[in-house]
């Protein structure tokens, strides 16, 4: 599909990212009305823009998602949903692509490379966001990642996700 | 015309390489999807088939359950060959995407086709089964390829935990010449659960049969079905005249020696069984030859089957009393015609020019000899009448 397709030829390595409020806003309504008293989070998509290092999210959206919770690699990510939305979100705004993805987390888990890994078929270098639905202090809410090659031993690569600073 | 979101698991691990299904498994395995997708969608346009692989770098969902015939055809392109299959991680993988399913009144059902050598104990795969139970999904398995100790009983046992109401089926296919999507058309897996997609898998097994095997009589019943039926008819009434001639000539055959006996049992198995057209050539073989070692007495046994035959078939029966009155005349002719048959070569030809007879076949090579040591002259109606009978068909 086009969807994958990305208007960047050289992906830069992250240095910023900046979350407008409206992404904010709607992903912390949709975890209170789906999720708010489970243990389970959600997970969306990231749409914005990325220019010379610093990456926009401008806009956001969920999509169904489920894990096992006794085993974490046991996962499944509609991405059929994400090609359709992402479509129909290109014929508002087209400046708006696929920057990465997002979770409540509240904290990193061991399957994120892997749903990760799957976001590099959309976009180069994907930025993993974990939003903090429920802080406990006053500060920013979000946690910016991205992923970084390391060969570990000959034969396998690693990736190790970093925090952006943001 | 059940209402259903199936979620098929791949097998696309190296084991599927192996050519000993089709072209090769997995491409078996592909045709096989396709049809089964055909047939969903088919049975009721409400039904939405996703697809996954189990094998490489892990489980993953190439469809979700959609009604888009394309969209699943073309996901099946360029699926690499690789690893290992998963067996325990894609059927959850799978219930977790029927979990999201759009439509949620649809029926849950997973088919998995199991290829390669499962690694799994049994213990987990029955804890999946009841989890599946539980959630009310229902499971068919394939059991193709490998089997290795061990697998068929996990599979089903896999079955046991997850069944419920004998909803869920297990087929094991073994390798032969039949393509893989075919024999699954006879199976419950298409036939659904005694309704449903029955039209479509009809006439898919039609096509498929017409195509490699040919209607039972060359005719398709579809486009002739009198003729059908007339050949359907008189393939019946020879196999009811040949079990009767196979009675009697047990009881006859049974003062004679060796040769006789063996040929009955042959002759008495052939006659029950006697489904398809090669077994039908052998028995009227086997009738002849049984009825030419026959000693003369059993002409009375002629003239019950033939008026056996008189009740079914008035024509038929016209053509035989001609030949029975033939036969009475000119009985000079037999001497030459119990001539030829003794003569070895021209039997040889005989049989080699019947579709289906074998002539290195064991049973046939028994009548053979047994003929060769017996020299009595032979009634010109067992001749007439079983020449005739070939012509009829």
């Amino acid at each position: 599909m086009d969807v994958i397709k990305t208007q960047q030829i050289s992906p830069r390595p992250i240095e910023k990212v900046i979350v407008h409020p409206l992404v904010l806003l709607s992903i912390v309504d949709n975890y209170n009305r789906v999720a708010k008293d489970t243990r389970k989070r959600v997970i969306g998509v990231l749409l914005g823009t990325s220019f010379k290092g610093t990456v926009d999210v401008t806009n956001s959206y969920a999509v169904p998602f489920e894990e096992d919770e006794k085993d974490p690699s046991i996962w499944f990510l509609d991405h059929n949903y994400h090609e359709s939305m992402f479509s129909m979100f290109k014929r508002i705004n087209a400046k708006e692509h696929v920057v990465g993805w997002y979770s409540t987390g509240p904290k990193l888990r061991e399957n994120d490379l892997d749903i990760h890994r799957l976001f590099h078929n959309y976009v180069p270098n994907p930025v993993l966001v974990i939003i903090d639905v429920q802080p406990k202090e006053l500060g920013i809410p979000t946690k910016a990642y991205y992923d970084v090659e390391e060969v570990k031993e000959v034969w396998t690569i690693r990736m190790r996700l970093l925090c952006v600073c943001v | 015309m059940v209402l259903e979101a199936t979620m098929i698991c791949i097998d696309n691990s190296e084991w599927m390489r192996n050519g000993d299904y089709g072209p090769s498994r997995f491409q078996a395995q592909a045709d096989a999807v396709n049809l089964i997708c055909g047939a969903k969608t088919q049975s009721n346009p409400e039904n939405t088939v996703g697809v996954l692989t189990m094998a490489g770098k892990g489980v993953r969902v190439l469809v979700t359950p959609t009604s888009d015939l394309g969209k699943i055809l073309a996901c099946m392109h360029g699926l690499e060959i690789g690893g290992e299959m998963n067996l325990a991680a894609g059927i959850q993988v799978a219930q977790l995407a029927l979990k999201h399913r759009q439509n949620k009144k649809q029926q849950q059902r997973i088919i998995v086709f199991a290829g390669s050598p499962v690694k799994h104990e049994k213990k987990t795969l029955e804890m999946i089964g009841k989890k599946l139970k539980k959630n009310s999904v229902t499971l068919d398995i394939v059991n193709f390829g490998e089997d290795d100790e061990g697998k068929t009983e996990k599979l089903e046992a896999l079955l046991a935990a997850v069944n419920n109401n004998d909803t869920s089926h297990i087929v094991h296919i073994p390798a032969g010449p039949n393509a893989l999507s075919d024999v699954l058309l006879s199976t419950p897996i298409f036939t659904g659960d005694g309704e449903g997609g029955s039209g479509f898998a009809a006439s898919a097994a039609a096509a498929a049969a017409g195509g490699i095997s040919g209607f039972e009589f060359g005719v398709d019943p579809n486009l002739d079905p009198e003729l059908a039926l007339a050949l359907r008819v008189s393939m019946e009434e020879e196999r009811a005249r040949q079990e009767a001639a196979a009675k009697k000539a047990a009881e006859e055959s049974s003062k004679q020696e060796k040769g006789g006996e063996e040929q009955d049992a042959t002759m008495t198995e052939r006659a029950s069984e006697g489904a398809s057209e090669a077994d039908n050539k052998k028995n009227e073989f086997l009738a002849l030859a049984m009825s030419m070692d026959e000693p003369a007495s059993s002409h009375d046994l002629q003239d019950t089957e033939m008026s056996d035959a008189a009740t079914e078939d008035p024509e038929l029966a016209l053509a035989l009393q001609l030949s029975v009155q033939d036969s009475a005349k000119d009985s000079s002719s037999q001497a030459d015609m119990s001539k030829l048959l003794a003569d070895q070569s021209f039997v040889s030809s005989i049989l080699a020019s019947l579709p289906g007879v074998d002539p290195n076949d064991p049973s046939v090579k028994e009548v053979l000899a047994s003929m060769q040591s017996q020299s009595e002259p032979q009634q010109k109606q067992d001749e007439d009448k079983a020449p005739k009978e070939e012509d009829k068909k």
